[in-house]
């Protein structure tokens, strides 16, 4: 039996669920949205005014309500972006990588001409079409980042599809549907599930830029990517504006990454990691 | 008569672990200048590991020698090779000692040329530069009968088959006129006939430069042929050590005998007209712990006294008549198809219910086109095919889908052809979910399983903790669960250890007389092919050249092509070392262009149901 508790699984679903709990229970801890001002209490370092447990930024905003706050967006933006991405891409990769022919070079053909553009070029074309909002950004890095998940499965189909066992299930009669995602998927998962899990951080980061060039949501409405930005030109002098946010964001991929590690070797009966 | 021989590798109460797990126990043995010592054994007997701990190679895949001595004597000098430092190892390894692998495919480097290859050997170990070095280079590969030396140095691996690979191996090994040279498994994956060159090769090498070999193999009938002294591995120990002829004509331990009982020997068969059964002395790999031993019984004189399972007066079961199967290779940047790979070209024979219908030849010769064609996996260019006298291939999709019920194919690699993540019960139950033939899934796999000659219980269990014979017996189920009237046998017990491998065959024959099965088998190995089959077809580049019951080919061989592979069979005789003429014709490529379609033969019958193409050169 694979063990179900492991180290990973623990310690990542604590991480998720102290940094998730937290952000989810926002409205009622923090109603006001981290958007209040104590203008007599700027920049106050962590730890010293029970007030300001983590200290406040150049505002007077408390770091703490702010991250609690912001973890809405970023855990928003993170994890769909990603869910969606995979989702997409998979599928694309799978029929792709299964059928070959014209729709297969139709498609790897387009994806190769999209990541052959610079990511903020498409992001301000994509934005100037459909308009900014959370959901759009959310829809724009999906269609920005399909592509990389579609190219690394359709590579596992092309070796899966030869596979004896796939051979074997065609051999008697298996329809493709279930060849496809009953063999080929669960065998393509490994990889795919480590490269979601690191996407989560970048897309964190990736929001606040997208912010900052005034392409995502309203600038005063924390995010943790968005508190890091903010943070930037205080580096030196109030460095908590930047930790606590990026801790955040460490303990959620970090979190992701051990859950993602533990489900992989869960789903692989050999029980151990072969890469 | 051992004192006129100079010793050169002296191994003393050798033991070897992994872990705390030993792998070899108080191995001794000794080999002579100029002479083979053949080490034979399973898989998993320690055989292998004994030639890495000579070759020093033992700590990098995390073994160890835990006590015993490895002496290698170089005029006058005695290295004691387990206690040697890495750089001092660094000059006897290549140098003095050297080593051929299994696996020509992967044991080259595909990145450089054939010629930098040896080359750098040649740099590294003798000084030779430049243009000197090149010549010699050239040199080794005539050594090893390589046609037309000078031009294969430009080439790359993936430009030269399997057994040129190998070829270039040894000529490697011997660029250093090593003193002592192993060779592990150096033929297992070759066809037959390429197996007869590489094994004359080395027989040559060592008359010519007076090497001393270590030869490592499972296969008692290749062994036979190689060795002076043979030494017997099981598990880690070894139980028996003698000269090659004691050994094949009064083998000394029963698990010898088995051993030799297992290796399929040709012309066993001569005279008698239906298939039978091997018959193996006790019991070596347990088929499970299912306690039902399959072995130990007698093969017992087929209780039918007419040699015909099928009468020609009914209809065959299937009929494949004139089927061609090509694979388009496209090139340009439109994709264009300009040539083809004429995998099967105008195929024609019936297979009878109840009757084994073998088809042999060689790597790329088109026999799993056949089967594959015939299972649907790839469609046909011309040619039809019919299966209980209803055409196939324009049968609409609900009868083609009962057509992959009763037809089922047992695939060559046990390891590749189940997945990994589901249980053995889940890929037993898929193909019978699909076709609605679940009733009372438990009790189905259990029996399943049993007439496999398994235990129930492996029903929950995932396919990597079996060996290859079990997984192979698990492949066999899965493919009787859609009660199937054929079977597509595609080199189902090639990848098997010989003794492993009839227990499987005797597995299908019984399965064959309590069902009435049908079987299409598949395979390189003719002498399998002897034991299994009613009737045989042999196939070269794609077409037939000769067809017959297994008495007419294997009595009265009539194509070149037939009596070339038969031949090459190794012969388990001591006494008589074959000296075979290396024939350096690689079998040529099937791909053609698209204009160039090849010559479809036209056959003769030269007895009832004996037929032979009339072309009997060899292209």
């Amino acid at each position: 039996m694979r063990a179900l508790f492991r180290f990973e699984f623990l310690a990542g679903l604590v991480l998720l669920t102290l940094v998730g709990g937290a952000v989810a229970l926002s409205p009622w801890l923090f109603p006001d949205s981290g958007k209040t001002m104590d203008f007599l209490a700027r920049l106050t370092p962590p730890f010293v005014n029970e007030a300001h447990w983590l200290g406040t930024d150049p505002m007077g905003r408390d770091i703490l309500e702010r991250v609690v706050v912001g973890g809405k967006i970023s855990f928003i933006v993170g994890i769909f972006s990603a869910l969606g991405a995979v989702t997409l891409g998979t599928v694309i990769g799978l029929l792709a990588g299964y059928y070959r022919g014209f729709w297969d070079s139709f498609l790897m053909r387009f994806a190769d001409i999209q990541l052959a553009l610079p990511f903020i070029l498409l992001a301000i074309t994509v934005i100037a079409i459909i308009g900014p909002g959370l959901d759009r950004i959310v829809i724009l890095m999906i269609v920005a980042q399909w592509v990389q998940y579609a190219r690394l499965v359709r590579a596992s189909v092309l070796s899966l599809r030869e596979a004896e066992y796939v051979q074997a299930a065609k051999s008697y009669g298996l329809p493709d549907r279930k060849i496809i995602f009953g063999h080929i998927l669960p065998n393509a998962m490994g990889p795919l599930i480590i490269l979601a899990t690191l996407n989560v951080a970048n897309n964190i980061l990736l929001e606040s830029s997208l912010t900052f060039l005034g392409l995502g949501i309203d600038p005063l409405t924390p995010s943790w990517g968005g508190m890091l930005a903010d943070g930037r030109n205080y580096i030196q002098t109030a460095p908590w504006i930047t930790i606590f946010p990026g801790l955040a964001i460490m303990f959620t991929v970090l979190g992701l990454n051990l859950l993602g590690d533990w489900l992989r070797d869960y789903l692989d009966p050999l029980g151990k990691t072969n890469t | 008569m051992t004192s006129l021989l100079t010793p050169i590798l002296d191994v003393r109460n050798l033991t070897l672990a992994f872990g705390k797990m030993p792998v070899v126990n108080d191995l001794s043995f000794t080999v002579n200048q100029g002479e083979t010592l053949a080490i034979v054994g399973e898989s998993g007997s320690g055989k292998s590991m004994t030639s890495l701990a000579i070759m020093g190679l033992l700590p990098h895949i995390g073994g160890r020698v835990d006590s015993g001595s490895i002496e290698f004597k170089d005029e006058g000098k005695i290295h004691e090779l387990t206690s040697l430092s890495d750089d001092d190892f660094r000059r006897i390894r290549g140098n003095d000692i050297a080593m051929i692998f299994q696996e020509p495919m992967t044991s080259l480097n595909p990145v450089f040329s054939i010629g930098s290859q040896i080359t750098e050997a040649l740099e590294l170990h003798r000084g030779l530069k430049g243009a000197e070095a090149e010549n010699e280079a050239a040199r080794l590969l005539d050594l090893v009968r390589l046609p037309n030396a000078k031009a294969q140095l430009k080439r790359y691996p993936h430009q030269l088959s399997g057994g040129m690979r190998q070829r270039v191996m040894i000529a490697m090994a011997a660029s250093c006129n090593p003193k002592l040279l192993i060779a592990d498994e150096p033929t297992t994956a070759l066809d037959v006939t390429i197996q007869a060159q590489v094994l004359q090769i080395i027989r040559d090498m060592q008359s010519e430069l007076n090497t001393a070999v270590i030869f490592i193999s499972h296969d008692m009938g290749v062994v036979a042929e190689m060795a002076d002294d043979i030494i017997v591995m099981k598990r880690g120990d070894m139980i028996e050590s003698n000269s090659a002829q004691e050994i094949i004509l009064r083998p000394g331990t029963d698990y010898t005998r088995q051993l030799m009982a297992a290796v399929p020997k040709i012309g066993a068969m001569t005279g008698k007209s239906a298939p039978e059964k091997f018959d193996l002395i006790g019991q070596s790999e347990q088929a499970g712990s299912s306690g039902k031993p399959e072995t130990a019984q007698q093969a017992e004189p087929t209780s039918k006294p007419d040699n015909k399972p099928f009468d020609n007066d009914d209809s065959p079961l299937v009929s494949l008549k004139k089927v061609t199967t090509h694979y388009p290779i496209r090139s340009g940047f439109w994709g264009k198809v300009r040539h083809r790979v004429h995998a099967a070209e105008s195929i024609s024979f019936d297979i009878y219910a109840g009757e084994t219908v073998a088809l042999v030849g060689e790597s790329g010769s088109g026999k799993s086109t056949v089967g594959k064609t015939l299972q649907q996996l790839v469609t046909p260019a011309g040619g039809e095919i019919l299966f209980r006298g209803q055409e196939m291939l324009s049968a609409p999709p609900e009868v083609r889908d009962r057509f992959k019920r009763e037809i089922q194919y047992v695939f060559q690699d046990p390891y590749g052809s189940l997945n990994p993540r589901k249980t053995i019960k889940a890929s037993l139950l898929e193909p019978m979910y699909h076709h609605g033939l679940v009733s009372d899934p438990a009790r189905q796999v259990a029996e399943l399983l049993e007439s496999v000659q398994l235990p129930a219980e492996f029903a929950s269990r995932y396919p990597h903790e079996f060996s290859g014979g079990q997984r192979q017996r698990i492949c066999i189920a899965r493919a009787l669960a859609c009660k199937p009237q054929l079977i597509i046998a595609d080199e189902a017990v090639s990848a098997l250890d010989v003794s492993v491998q009839a227990q499987v065959v005797n597995l299908l024959m019984d399965l064959q007389k309590e069902r009435g099965l049908s079987y299409l088998f598949i395979s390189h190995d003719m002498a399998v092919v002897e034991r299994i089959s009613h009737r045989v077809a042999v196939m070269y580049l794609g077409q037939i050249v000769e067809m017959g019951t297994r008495q007419q080919i294997f009595e009265n061989p009539q194509h070149p092509y037939t009596q070339r592979l038969l031949s090459a069979v190794p012969m388990m005789d001591p006494l008589r070392k074959p000296q075979r003429p290396i024939l350096d014709v690689e079998i040529p490529s099937p791909i053609r262009a698209i204009e160039n379609p090849p010559l479809i033969h036209t056959y003769r019958e030269i007895n009832i149901g004996h037929i032979v193409a009339e072309n009997l050169v060899l292209f």
